[in-house]
């Protein structure tokens, strides 16, 4: 069978249908070269994923994580569960029928023979591309390195990001008035970051962030050097020491209703993967200020459970993650109390600067993790609290908000599998019995049709301060829902997308003054007339609630809003180069009135072979009425930042992203951006200001590896 | 009530500093309407393409209005690296005269994707001695996602190049065009085509294409807004081809079109 199925792939190879030919992934990740040219190909999951979130942190988050697995990418002969798992992308079906077909037909020869797995398709593929390689078959238990060889072969990296805005902004201006010194920026206008990592094929690894952003003092009395600072070492695969952290660390348990500080894909409409899936615990490697841990963190395997093969599978298996985390938190401690948590992570003001690590945040918890070999159920307890009291101003919408010193959750998380099908699911319960639970199911019918349902509760009382799961707001609170989405091979060359999520808020909401509801849809058709070539209609319509304008310490009436979205995206490559044009168009409406929002862009990418240079260059014209109207636009950016654009307003926008790789080891990229608005003749606002109508940002990066 | 028009357009654009005839002087990809792209719905993808070396002569009669009209010449000329094209095109009367002078390189860069670029010189005058001028640019690549569909973008001014007049500079317009060309018989054609001018409504332009015989071919179209509908004829004779084209604004009447060019 398997000779069968490889004379079809020859024959799809010789045919010239570069659709199958993934190509052999390098063993070695270490050329630039090879990492920006991989870099291209997961941009766009980001920009997806990014869209619907709308939320750059969150975008930081899933870089950062894209960014170390096309590092490492996983051996797919030898991967573990829990490895494959680590993509988030990919579904727990896909992961059953790779291993199946792992079991079924042995190691992989080549990575084109993944077309050949049930149930992968072309754009799973071309996102796995960057994340895996096939890798040589290896015994169990995996060999520990030893400390000589890992410090003798380990990659080392070094990062270094520079940019500044070239207009002067009202923050600097002020600096030099002695009457608005208290009002302006303390540090100069440049954005400096630096990193440094180290890594022994993911079981070694230790790096150092050191950040400041513009306008914050690079030295003072209260910022005894740069203003962040992030550090940690990690382990993994050291006897029954699964991973241990040192330092700064992600969490993520079960669905997120305990503890998520890592990403999910939520809403999208490019695919059917809604379940939270991967590692436990992680490094926090980024220059995201918020959400990670800071102390140690450790998994233990208490009772091996391989599941590669079966002759080292066991019944089942059992693993406990401890945590302990200390945190510095910016907030204004008056009187033993504080009634918000500031998350701008700048320090630019004397005001801003006050408040800098004023709060300390414990957390302690526990999970453990039992699998066996139809499922997996996970238990977590964590507690957390504060040197102060959290005492926000009472409002009727914030009457359920965690107050006091001290808080507490604890969680029941399942996987489940039956006939094909996925169950998965978490009950969460807080420190004062109320309760949150939600549970899905993945279904694949047919091998070209996958439908996955999700229905939250989320008691308007439940607290969880790390709570990040499936939600249509901002916190695991006050939230009914339903979501179904699907995904539906038409023909060969086209796919149709959609999804559909009914929510309601049986309580107020931050700007919706009473309980509410919504709905949330999306429809999308993908049309690959070749391998290069892909063109995408969507439409969303987003249907809720919001406040009237008014007095704000009344009550206010409160209407609906709707959003209905559209996006052509017609992306191309030819040899060298790569075309990509999107079309944005909105409309949004209210009891008063009707906004329109229109954005076109063009992208053109140059990235000749043999040759050390890249280019991308992007042109985007935007017309919008209304900030509701506002159209997030992805923009190429370096390595670890990310730029998702909001175009408001009317005007233009130019970007230039220039990548020189100087040596093997060394690479250079610039990249700048430049906004002409139409409509005003000052950009921003506060001390962000700036006089006329023109806005240009220019950043550069060194990067080197050793 | 042509007239009373006329002067309400002059009016206009003595008082906005933006000429009506400026906007008609730059529409499509080659900075002229020619006879075919206005039968097709105004869609700047119906402009005339040669692959050989042309001479293109035009002329556009907004509203049929003879004070209005637009004429231009454009010549083309494939080298070994590139197509190269220069386009003079120029409008008005005695009261004010608008002049563009561009030159234009484009090249295939693989065997279905083409990228093109222009630079340009505006420059009016009016009656008054008032003058002025800028370079501007244009930018348009078109790609072929299938055989029979092809994919056309046009940026023009995309660097939002203005006329520089001290504190009261003369802002020049900037559009995004998209457009797809889909032939689903070796004699059809169909256009769709969307225009956004900053500032402006959305505009889509719809066209029609079918050849009767191979030297005859009728086209109809419309566009909006304002929903204009269109029709034309082209044709051929030996190296010689001509296009005519109309559309009807609900408002202001027929205009017409009318381009002949010569291939060697």
């Amino acid at each position: 069978m398997k000779i069968i199925n490889r004379i079809i792939l020859t024959s799809a190879l010789i045919s010239g249908y570069q659709g199958y030919v993934l190509g052999q992934a390098p063993e070695k990740t270490d050329s630039i070269g090879q990492e920006e040219i991989k870099t291209q190909d997961w941009t766009s999951l980001i920009e997806e994923i990014t869209e619907n979130s709308e939320n750059e942190m969150n975008a930081e988050d899933w870089q950062d994580r894209f960014s170390e697995l096309s590092e490492n990418p996983i051996p797919l002969n030898t991967a573990t569960k829990e490895m494959l798992e680590s993509i988030p992308f990919l579904s727990e079906e896909q992961i059953e029928s790779l291993s199946y077909y792992l079991y079924r037909y042995g190691p992989l020869v080549s990575l084109s023979e993944l077309m050949l797995v049930e149930g992968m398709d072309e754009q799973t593929l071309r996102w796995m591309k960057p994340f895996v390689r096939l890798g040589k078959p290896v015994s169990f238990p995996i060999e520990m390195p030893a400390w000589k060889n890992a410090l003798k072969y380990g990659k080392q990296e070094i990062r270094a990001r520079f940019g500044r805005s070239l207009q002067k902004k009202a923050g600097y201006a002020h600096a030099s008035d002695s009457t608005l010194k208290n009002d302006s920026y303390s540090g100069d206008p440049f954005h400096i970051y630096l990193r440094y990592g180290f890594n022994y094929k993911g079981k070694i690894q230790w790096g150092l962030v050191l950040e400041k952003d513009a306008g914050e003092k690079l030295w003072n009395k209260k910022n005894k050097g740069i203003d962040y600072a992030s550090f940690h070492f990690s382990l993994k695969d050291q006897k029954r020491i699964k991973t241990l952290i040192i330092g700064d660390y992600n969490l993520q348990f079960g669905q997120g209703l305990v503890c998520a500080s890592s990403f999910s894909m939520g809403k999208s409409a490019s695919g059917t993967a809604i379940e939270k899936i991967g590692t436990n615990i992680s490094r926090h490697f980024s220059a995201s200020e918020s959400g990670f841990f800071r102390g140690i963190g450790a998994t233990f395997i208490l009772k091996p459970f391989v599941w590669q093969t079966a002759e080292t599978k066991g019944i089942f298996g059992l693993e406990m993650t401890s945590f302990a985390s200390i945190r510095n938190i910016d907030a204004k401690i008056a009187e033993g109390s504080f009634s918000t948590i500031s998350t701008s992570e700048l320090h630019r003001t004397i005001k801003e600067s006050a408040i800098k690590d004023q709060l300390k945040l414990y957390t302690i918890g526990t999970h453990f993790s039992l699998k066996t070999n139809h499922g997996q159920f996970g238990l977590t307890g964590l507690t957390y609290g504060f040197n102060a009291d959290f005492n926000p101003e009472p409002k009727p919408y914030n009457c359920h908000y965690f107050r006091g010193k001290q808080g507490g959750n604890g969680s029941l998380n399942y996987r489940l599998r039956y006939k094909g099908m996925l169950f998965f699911g978490e009950f969460g319960m807080d420190a004062n019995g109320n309760t949150a639970f939600l549970s899905g199911t993945t279904l694949h019918p047919d091998s070209k049709l996958d439908i996955s349902i999700l229905t939250r509760n989320y008691t308007p009382k439940y607290q969880a301060y790390y709570g990040n799961s499936f939600s249509e707001g901002t916190s695991v609170q006050n939230e009914y829902g339903f979501f179904a989405t699907c995904e539906w091979k038409i023909f060969k060359n086209w796919r149709l997308n959609a999804y559909y999520d009914l929510f309601v808020f049986p309580w107020l909401k931050y700007g919706i003054d009473k309980p509410s509801n919504g709905s949330d849809h999306a429809i999308q058709a993908t049309w690959k007339p070749s391998f290069n070539s892909e063109f995408v209609i969507r439409f969303k319509s987003k249907t809720k609630d919001k406040n009237l304008s008014g007095e704000s310490n009344t009550l206010l009436p409160v209407e609906k809003q709707t959003k209905d979205q559209m996006r052509i995206q017609i992306s191309s490559k030819y040899g060298n180069w790569a075309l990509k044009t999107v079309i944005d168009g909105n409309l949004t409406k209210t009891i008063e009135k009707e906004t329109r929002g229109f954005s076109a862009s063009q992208e053109v990418n140059y990235s000749p072979n043999e040759k050390p240079f890249s280019l991308s260059v992007k042109y985007a014209l935007f017309d919008t009425d209304h900030y509701d109207n506002r159209i997030y636009s992805y923009e190429k950016d370096l390595p670890g930042t990310f730029s998702m654009t909001p175009f408001y307003g009317q005007g233009n926008r130019f970007s230039l992203l220039l990548k020189y790789k100087l040596t093997n080891a060394v690479c250079i990229q610039i990249k700048i951006g430049h906004s002409v608005y139409q409509d005003r003749q000052q950009v921003g606002t506060g001390l962000e200001q700036v006089q006329g109508n023109q806005l240009t940002d220019i950043r550069s990066l060194f990067l080197w590896k050793f | 009530m042509k007239r009373i028009i006329i002067l309400f357009l002059f009016v206009l654009y003595c008082t906005s500093n933006i000429s009506y005839c400026r906007n008609e002087l730059f529409t499509g990809a080659s900075c002229q309407k020619d006879g075919r792209s206005m039968a097709l719905g105004g869609g700047m993808i119906g402009i005339e393409q040669s692959d050989s070396s042309a001479v293109f002569l035009n002329c556009q009669l907004p509203y049929n209005l003879r004070e209005l009209s637009i004429k231009s010449i454009k010549l083309t000329n494939p080298t070994k690296w590139m197509k190269l094209d220069v386009l003079w095109a120029q409008t008005g009367d005695a009261v004010f005269q608008e002049n563009y002078l561009s030159l234009g390189a484009s090249r295939y860069l693989s065997g279905s994707f083409m990228l093109g670029i222009k630079a340009g010189y505006y420059h009016y005058s009016l009656i008054s001695d008032e003058k002025g001028g800028t370079l501007l640019s244009e930018i348009n690549c078109s790609y072929k996602l299938y055989e029979n569909f092809k994919i056309d973008i046009y940026i023009f001014n995309p660097t939002g190049s203005k006329i520089n007049k001290g504190e009261n500079d003369i802002p020049l317009y900037q559009s995004f065009h998209i457009g797809g060309l889909f032939s689903n018989t070796e004699k059809a054609e169909w256009l769709f085509e969307i225009e956004k001018v900053q500032q402006e409504k959305l505009i889509w332009h719809l066209g029609f294409e079918y050849a009767v015989w191979d030297t005859f071919i009728l086209r109809t179209g419309l566009s909006a807004n304002p929903l204009k509908p269109s029709w034309g004829i082209g044709g051929k004779f030996h190296r010689l081809k001509y296009s005519l084209g109309g559309n009807v604004h609900p408002v202001l009447g027929l205009s017409s079109c009318f381009t002949i060019s010569y291939n060697w």
